[in-house]
């Protein structure tokens, strides 16, 4: 979780003084695109069943939010993201961490403790047996032994972040994290249609069912769509469980960049403190500070509401951003092998994690 | 994100380790949000 936010910078501003904020405009035409598809599935939303209803029509109640990533994806897929909207389309994952910080005034922090806590004991389970599960398959498929690494902590933790971040550590092929980064997205885009079916034909409730997708499913993007498609109290699960197993990206990473260097494959970590502080993803400290905000009243209630609605439509950009960035011929380009290594992986994981949600609503009586 | 943009993050995570990160920019964001809501100058935010 360590991406870089590519537009302001401070030599480019220095150099050209004249036009401090046009590195600042280029961003603006994909915002605004990510707005206009955004607010397009919130009124398909609220109209498209109202005309159906009218007509006597049998159809669906899609949510905005798979209106926004449908809305996305078939811009996507037919004439693709024009060039000019790029630059501020990709910043997606900002608003989605601008949605987890505000999202925080909606927990109190006894609630964020206990459910935090719930969801560390499992997503350390997850993570031992994902990264084992994995590591096997590489084996088994005879992918290269950092493939496997990449694709062992992409869908372990926390999908592409995790990867870049590793990548770097471990000093991968860059042609080997984007099989990795390849294989997580197209797995998280099927995620996002599989998810909730399933959900709804175990009944799942929304708090085992939120858990279970922030648990199995990989980008934090798609895991709080997952969630947001099955209703709004599993988004808020489904991002609290993510965000516990975001928070695990820097140990992880720097066990693998221990185990590397130990082979001699990578470059030594020194400062192993300095090392999991740059890892760590800074909004999970904010997303905590809001809470304990909210808990001893620095908001009102109105202003809660507020709050929760800022988050909603930080949100609703990165669901249009997800569809947008989602072109599977790109990623299709990328192989098979690498692909159906994180295919059984993601369905073993997903039924390893369903097991111990289930197991976990047994035993706390969600 | 596409597979060539996650490079062109890479590299731009590679060049530049003082730059502030996508993290530390949402989570100023969304505290500069939070302050206005708090104080009054954002009253209401519809959905």
């Amino acid at each position: 979780m360590s991406e870089t936010f590519a537009i302001p910078q401070v030599k480019q501003v220095q150099v050209k003084q004249a036009q401090p904020n046009l590195q600042f405009l280029r961003v603006i035409p994909g915002i605004l695109l990510l707005a206009a598809i955004g607010y397009a599935g919130k009124l398909l939303e609220q109209n498209v069943g109202k005309y159906a209803k009218s007509h006597h029509w049998i159809f669906p109640n899609i949510e905005y939010v798979l209106w926004a990533i449908l809305l996305g994806l078939a811009i996507s897929n037919t004439v693709g993201v024009p060039a000019i909207f790029r630059a501020g389309v990709s910043t997606y994952e900002f608003w989605l961490k601008v949605g987890i910080v505000l999202l925080g005034a909606r927990f109190l922090l006894g609630d964020v403790l206990k459910l935090g806590g719930v969801s560390l004991a499992l997503v350390a389970i997850e993570i031992t047996g994902a990264i084992a599960f994995m590591t096997l398959l590489g084996r088994l498929f005879h992918l290269k032994p950092k493939l496997t690494t990449l694709l062992a902590v992409g869908s372990a933790v926390c999908g592409v972040s995790a990867i870049i971040a590793t990548q770097g550590a471990i000093d991968a092929d860059e042609e080997d994290s984007s099989f990795a980064i390849a294989a997580i997205l197209a797995l998280g885009a099927l995620a996002l249609f599989t998810f909730p079916l399933i959900g709804h034909a175990l009944h799942l409730s929304d708090h085992a069912y939120g858990l279970w997708a922030g648990l199995a499913v990989d980008n934090t993007a798609e895991a709080s769509a997952a969630g947001a498609l099955y209703s709004d109290a599993a988004g808020k699960l489904a991002v609290l469980a993510k965000t516990t197993r975001n928070a695990m990206i820097g140990f992880v990473v720097l066990a693998y960049a221990i185990y590397w260097a130990g082979q001699g494959q990578a470059k030594t970590v020194k400062n192993k403190a300095a090392f999991l502080w740059q890892k760590f993803p800074k909004f999970v400290l904010g997303f905590l500070l809001i809470s304990v905000l909210a808990t001893y009243h620095f908001f009102s209630k109105d202003q809660v509401t507020a709050l929760a609605n800022l988050s909603r439509w930080a949100f609703l950009l990165t669901f249009a951003g997800v569809g947008l960035r989602t072109n599977f011929r790109e990623m299709r380009k990328q192989g098979l092998r690498p692909f159906a290594v994180g295919a059984i992986g993601e369905v073993a994981i997903a039924v390893f994690t369903l097991g111990l949600v289930i197991g976990a609503q047994k035993i706390w009586g969600w | 994100m596409t597979t060539s943009d996650a490079t062109v993050e890479k590299k731009s995570e590679k060049s530049s380790a003082t730059k502030i990160s996508w993290d530390t920019w949402a989570v100023l964001t969304a505290f500069v949000a939070a302050l206005l809501i708090r104080f009054g100058v954002v009253k209401h935010i519809p959905w």
